[in-house]
């Protein structure tokens, strides 16, 4: 099975940055995305991502160097107000939607290993 | 009134229980009952039938000691609703039609629906959607697809697929959607509804479940203007629990009580500039019927006393591009809190497995492929050495998305109208091969997420299969009041609205 996905795109005269060929680790990213897929799995994802891919990549053959971001249209500003004292949710309540739990706390496989048994 | 189910809507049916012509307890039957009926439609993943029975029991009470003084402080007593299950209902499984949240029981009210039930709203049950909200035609649902009620052969649109289709099938009086980049729009026009997505800001996203947080908004879904614009009422205005509402007052709909005098067309809408993006209409893809469907609907508008001013949204093409670079960016930031650690699926695991591979297995099979998909190209547009090239790229796109209509409203024109949808509703099946497709469906609802802009969808006309159309209006933001007002004019001299799906017309 192919990790890597070669994608060949057309370049432009006035654009210095490497457009002809980029590739995504495909491997690499699912592990970022902390995502288990089977091979079939991993078959489907890598044509759908070239797909995709191959839509979004027109975006950066243009020159957008003195546009400003838009990250939200209602703009970025800090919300603040006096502490209140108010209701909580009930901790048996939470825990109730926990896959497992101990009494009070949730439950998860081992967090700390033997020394040279870390995942890196 | 329940054997006829043309008459039947939040309005008249407030009307009813007023005169005490008809019980809380026997509307709410009288939906559950057809919900029940009619669930090969796929509408709902949830009915509540027993809280929702009790609910309208409490209503009848209410009414029988308090008379008509019951609907001033509770506007929509009596009222039943179906929520959209991307949004949290206390007590109520809420599953974003996912195999990760299967069994989640969230223990807080989205904001929105506390504002509804307050109002008096009864909660029949949740709707069926596409997982996460990802997707166009509702059968990226976990659990099954819905179809559409004009023609069960075809989609009913999506995401909020079962929401258009308990409201176009009258398995509720009215329903909430989310809207990230059509998902209330595009099912409303393919299902022959009205659907509005508010400004960004208007409504509180406290409780729904993040997808595009910048993008994301509740709005209303309902057989006409006027419950759409009553249920806006309702569920808009600041709230501390979420710091993008805006403190903006909430939109005043005087207009819509039926006992005033309704303004002569010609006085409300004479001399208004309806622009018509010309990318828009000459777009490759837009199917011929749609398009002479949506001229017919601006020759009505012009009839009505209308201008028709053509403009220009130059960079529409890049704004496809941008969505599916920064709505996968927000959800794969959004959904890495779905970990199988303090609510959600947890995979099964040998006593060997990390906690790396708890994560990771519980991801892999909780999600369906759709949101792997967009978690996949979010995660990697995010990553370091394509952050610049992808992310910040599109996010500048997006500036000049919506600096085409800002420009466009400050010059041009007071509303925008165009088609919601290039086609009429496709074929289940149609096009869940090809994930670009489907996006493609999408065209001319994504720009509006992306500049934030309220936006309303309303029938318009019916193709020569009988498919219902749908006529997108866009207003200047903050701008409800104008656009619901535009809407119900056209909507009064038109009687799309009055149609009935052929396969729901039968009575419990």
């Amino acid at each position: 099975m192919a990790n890597q996905i070669n994608i060949i795109m057309s370049s432009t005269e006035n654009q210095k940055k490497k457009l002809a060929v980029d590739q995504i680790d495909l491997k690499k990213t699912v592990k970022l995305a902390y995502l288990s897929l089977t091979p079939t799995e991993s078959e489907q994802l890598e044509s759908d991502i070239i797909k995709i891919l191959n839509t979004i990549d027109k975006l950066r053959a243009i020159d957008l160097a003195t546009v400003e971001p838009l990250y939200q249209v209602n703009g970025f500003f800090n919300r603040f107000r006096e502490d209140q004292k108010g209701d909580h949710l009930q901790i048996q309540t939470v825990i109730e939607n926990a896959p497992d739990a101990l009494g009070r706390f949730f439950r998860v496989p081992l967090v700390v290993e033997k020394e040279g048994d870390l995942e890196q | 009134m329940l054997d006829d189910l043309s008459i039947l809507n939040i309005q008249s049916s407030l009307r009813k229980l007023k005169e005490k012509k008809i019980g809380a307890l026997e509307l709410t039957d009288f939906f559950l009952n057809r919900a029940k009926k009619l669930e090969a439609l796929g509408a709902y993943i949830t009915l509540d039938p027993e809280q929702a029975r009790k609910e309208a029991a409490l209503a009848d009470h209410l009414i029988a000691t308090e008379g008509k003084d019951a609907f001033i402080k509770k506007p929509l007593l009596g009222v039943p609703l179906a929520i959209k299950d991307m949004i949290c209902t206390k007590d109520l499984k809420t599953t974003a039609a996912s195999l990760i949240l299967e069994n989640f029981i969230p223990p807080y009210d989205a904001t929105a629906v506390a504002k509804l039930k307050a109002a008096g709203g009864i909660i029949l049950g949740k709707t069926n959607m596409d997982e996460f909200a990802m997707g166009s035609s509702n059968e990226n649902s976990a659990f099954f697809a819905a179809c559409n009620p004009w023609d069960t052969s075809r989609v009913p649109g999506g995401s909020s697929g079962g929401s258009a289709v308990a409201v176009a099938a009258r398995l509720a009086l009215g329903a909430l959607g989310t809207d990230t980049g059509g998902s209330i729009r595009q099912p409303a026009a393919f299902s022959g509804i009205v659907g509005l997505k508010p400004t960004y800001g208007r409504v509180s996203r406290y409780g729904a479940i993040a997808f595009a947080s910048s993008l994301d908004q509740i709005g209303p879904m309902a057989l006409n203007v006027d419950d759409a614009s009553l249920l806006l009422s309702i569920i808009s205005g600041e709230d501390q629990h979420d710091s993008t509402s805006a403190a903006v007052a909430p939109p005043k709909f005087n207009f819509l009580n039926s006992e005033n005098k309704e303004q002569s067309p010609s006085s409300s809408i004479k001399g208004l500039r309806i622009g018509v993006p010309k990318e828009y209409m000459s777009a490759a893809g837009i199917n011929p019927e749609v398009e002479k469907i949506i001229r017919a609907a601006l020759e009505k508008f012009v009839e009505l006393g209308a201008r028709l001013v053509e403009i220009s949204l130059p960079n529409t093409n890049l704004a496809l591009a941008a969505y599916y670079i920064i709505a996968p960016a927000e959800a794969s930031s959004n959904l890495a809190r779905y970990d199988g650690v303090r609510y959600g699926r947890r995979a099964k695991i040998s006593p060997k497995d990390s906690l790396f591979e708890m994560y990771a297995k519980s991801r892999g099979e909780g999600f369906g492929r759709e949101v792997r998909r967009r978690i996949v190209i979010g995660t990697y547009v995010l990553s370091s050495g394509y952050y610049d090239a992808y992310y910040l790229q599109a996010l500048k796109a997006r500036r000049l998305v919506f600096e085409d209509f800002v420009k466009a409203f400050q010059d041009c024109c007071d509303i925008i109208a165009c088609p919601t949808s290039p086609t009429t509703a496709f074929k289940l099946n149609e096009k869940t091969s090809d994930p670009v497709a489907m996006y493609l469906n999408d065209i001319y609802t994504i720009p509006v997420n992306l500049a934030g802009l309220p936006a309303i969808s309303i029938p318009c006309g019916f193709d020569s299969q009988k498919l219902p159309c749908g006529l997108q209006l866009i207003g200047n933001a903050w701008d409800e009041e104008r656009l619901l007002k535009v809407a119900k004019i056209y909507e009064s001299n038109t009687g799309w609205k009055d149609r009935l799906p052929p396969t729901v017309e039968v009575l419990p």
